[in-house]
């Protein structure tokens, strides 16, 4: 009964949040509405028993994805309404609508089709996190170093990207310089 | 009772955020007159009753009160100027809630966790929400349309990411030592002792990544000697900058709870947490006569010197003194009730449960003891170094504290597997 | 009695999280209505403006510095570390030496990554120097 009502609660404010992110032309609000939206999906987690997931969740998503965002937001004017010129009105929903159907599909073919059971299921003597860590440090050892590589990939090409004029130093420069630099940026 | 002992870490929680507050501010001010050499706060006084000046910070929150509350013209976005303050106070408090304050306690067949949040994960809950808190310092940056503001927000959100892996990485190193992720059975797990003599605290077996936790835990509330995000000197007050009134004060008394969730968590994972040292909850309750008897004679001892002190010095004027007799009557009275209940719980002998109540209680004082221990220590660091430079704050985090933890993970893993514990 | 939600171990952070939004929301409404009545108002039309000196002023800065950014990113990537991390802290005990070489492989490839950052300047602060 609880947690029926707490995961209607949830799915409607996660959907009312990422409705507003999706449709807002501010992107202040966007932001906001998203690590809102981020947040709520964690309880989801939570009224499932996994404490692990719903935590990581929150630091992962909430924390850090969200702290980039924020920071790639601080580039440009936030208090200016973004102007959007959409050329194509018509595909663009419908290729949306047609991905979201997939991804129901995908998920609701194993419920409707048979009667699943869980790999892993929670056993109460272990703890949430404990159980993750036998199986993710021994079946999926593999995707594990993988992801080692991932991250590796990800923050060399991030430094790449976002460092091109890091071995700069602007206050060595006159003001004069700066301002041209700055021109040729921008 | 059970939904009473269900409530009841709750209403802790709310004690130990909320009305330590005001006793916080209160202390820093009258540290910071300490160690300067002043006086602080000690007129402020009700019919001549001063306490020690801990009226003071009763009168500045009616002076915020009374404030008047305008919204500067310039600032578009209302809803997220009045969201921001809420955001920092809300976070701030709901980290707190995952500290255990006393060992688990059975009553009626139930066992209960004195613990608002009785869940495994409370560490990471806690780096989690303190996490989120950053979103109420980036909105109020923004939101406020003001260059020192945005300046302070960026400051304090690259501050508070960039120690926030130190500290995840000087967590995991407490993880391996205690092999588990309840902070209560880390708890537990100092109330043993190390070769017999030295109690088990997380300080004596990780004293590097405990340094490395408090400093991290330092940075990650934004205090001083990390204050650069509101440096005053440079930036005004940041991101508060164009807060008045009642909305600065949830600013301000989000980062006392901060505070005080800070070092209650360094409490809870370095120094033992609630536990007495070398009294565990077993041995007390083998020897709770024992105990009864020691408070019987601690408590008119400690009280009686406090009386002597407060004698000593808060004689100046007539007003001092009657407010000192008035005080000396006071705690003798309540000494004395306290003996007399002493004497008829010993004379009638405690039954099982009767006694972890006791030592119930007995571990939430000490708890509080050592939180404002710790918060004071976070007072003393402030007031006695100066303010990092950026630049150095971004170093310390970035070149030597996580190195560090990296090495200090490594060599207690290669410890725990040759030890073979 | 075991079914009530006050078992529910979420039930504490459910209802501190309703009494901090009640606190404050309090508070907001309290503060306004007590300053509206009681505090001294003035309408001075420059405490309404934004705090700063000069006769202009000026905007909002649009210019970051891409330091913070870089940070940001750098952070993200060790906090999924870290993430990873944990589960293995806990379960180092079962694991044992084959968990420790695991995560040796997985901390020297981030480590590399790291070293490069360091390398290539991406943890100084420029401006400053």
């Amino acid at each position: 009964m609880f947690e029926a009502i707490a995961f209607y609660l949830f799915s409607f404010l996660t959907i009312v949040m990422f409705w507003i992110t999706v449709t807002t032309k501010h992107s202040l609000y966007a932001l906001t509405a998203l690590a809102a939206g981020m947040i709520f999906i964690s309880a989801f987690f939570f009224i499932l028993g996994a404490d692990f997931m719903g935590v990581v969740q929150i630091i992962v998503y909430s924390g850090a994805v969200m702290a980039l965002y924020a920071f790639g937001m601080m580039f440009f004017d936030t208090t200016r309404e973004l102007k959007e010129k959409p050329t194509k009105t018509r595909l663009v929903p419908i290729l949306g609508a047609l991905a979201a159907l997939l991804v129901v599909l995908m998920v609701i073919a194993p419920v409707v089709g048979e009667n699943i059971t869980a790999h892993y299921p929670i056993d109460v003597a272990i703890g949430n996190s404990q159980a993750i860590g036998m199986v993710l440090f021994t079946k999926y050892l593999v995707p594990f170093e993988l992801a080692a590589v991932m991250l590796l990939v990800a923050m060399i090409g991030g430094i790449v990207l976002a460092g091109k004029m890091m071995d700069e130093d602007y206050s060595s420069l006159s003001e004069e310089q700066i301002d041209e630099k700055e021109g040729a940026v921008s | 009772m059970h939904l009473f002992m269900i409530l009841f870490p709750i209403m802790l929680t709310l004690i130990f955020s909320l009305v330590t507050i005001p006793l916080l501010v209160w202390m820093e001010r009258r540290v910071a007159a300490l160690i300067q050499n002043r006086l602080g706060p000690n007129r402020c006084n009700i019919k001549g009753m001063r306490l020690g000046g801990i009226i003071q910070p009763i009168a500045d929150m009616m002076k915020l009160i009374f404030k008047e509350e305008f919204y500067p013209a310039h600032i578009k976005q209302k809803f997220y100027y009045i969201l921001a303050p809420g955001i920092v106070f809300g976070a701030a408090f709901l980290s707190f809630i995952v500290v255990p304050y006393a060992d688990d306690i059975t009553l009626d067949g139930f066992t209960y966790h004195i613990q608002a949040l009785p869940i495994e994960l409370g560490i990471l809950w806690f780096v989690a929400i303190a996490s989120l808190g950053v979103y109420g310092i980036i909105i109020a940056g923004w939101s406020s349309h003001n260059k020192y503001s945005i300046l302070g927000a960026l400051r304090a959100s690259s501050q508070v990411i960039s120690y926030e892996i130190a500290m995840g990485l000087a967590i995991v190193s407490f993880l391996i030592t205690y092999d588990s992720i309840s902070l209560n059975t880390m708890v537990q797990a100092q109330g043993e002792l190390l070769f017999g003599f030295i109690p088990a605290w997380g300080i004596i077996m990780q004293p590097l990544a405990g340094l490395i936790f408090i400093v991290t835990a330092f940075a990650e509330t934004n205090r001083a000697p990390f204050d650069a995000p509101e440096g005053e000197s440079e930036i005004v007050a940041a991101y508060h900058t164009e807060y008045s009134a009642m909305k600065f004060a949830l600013f301000f008394m989000g980062e006392y709870i901060a505070m005080s969730a800070s070092s209650a968590i360094i409490v809870t994972l370095l120094f033992g947490g609630y536990q007495i040292p070398f009294l565990n909850t077993q041995v007390m309750h083998q020897h709770i006569n024992l105990v009864l008897i020691a408070l019987l004679i601690l408590v008119p001892l400690l009280s009686m010197g406090f009386i002597r002190w407060m004698q000593k010095n808060n004689s100046c004027d007539l007003s001092h003194r009657r407010e000192t007799k008035y005080a000396t009557i006071l705690i003798t009275v309540f000494v004395i009730c306290f003996e007399s209940f002493l004497f008829y719980l010993l004379s009638s002998g405690l039954s099982y449960e009767q006694s972890s109540v006791g030592i119930m209680i007995l571990q939430i004082l000490s708890f509080a003891f050592k939180v404002m221990l710790m918060n004071f220590v976070f007072v003393w660091v402030r007031w006695t170094f100066p303010r990092f430079r950026y630049d150095q704050i971004q170093h310390l985090g970035w070149k030597i504290l996580i190195p560090l933890a990296l090495l200090n993970i490594f060599f207690t893993a290669i410890f725990v597997i040759l030890a073979g514990v | 009695m075991e079914h009530i939600p006050v078992d529910h171990p979420y039930f504490g952070v459910f209802l501190l999280f309703v009494i901090t939004f009640g606190a404050f929301y309090m508070t907001t409404v309290a503060a306004r209505w007590a300053s509206h009545k009681l505090a001294a108002k003035t309408s001075e039309k420059i405490k309404l403006s934004v705090y700063e000196c000069g006769p202009e002023i000026t905007k909002q800065p649009s210019r970051i510095s891409t330091q913070f950014y870089l940070f940001a990113l750098l952070f993200l990537l060790f906090d999924v570390e870290v993430v990873f991390m944990f589960p293995w802290a806990i379960d180092f005990k079962l694991l044992g030496w084959f968990g420790f070489v695991e995560m040796l492989t997985f901390i020297l490839l981030l480590t590399v990554g790291f070293l490069y950052a360091w390398k290539k300047g991406a943890l100084e602060w420029h401006s400053i120097k």
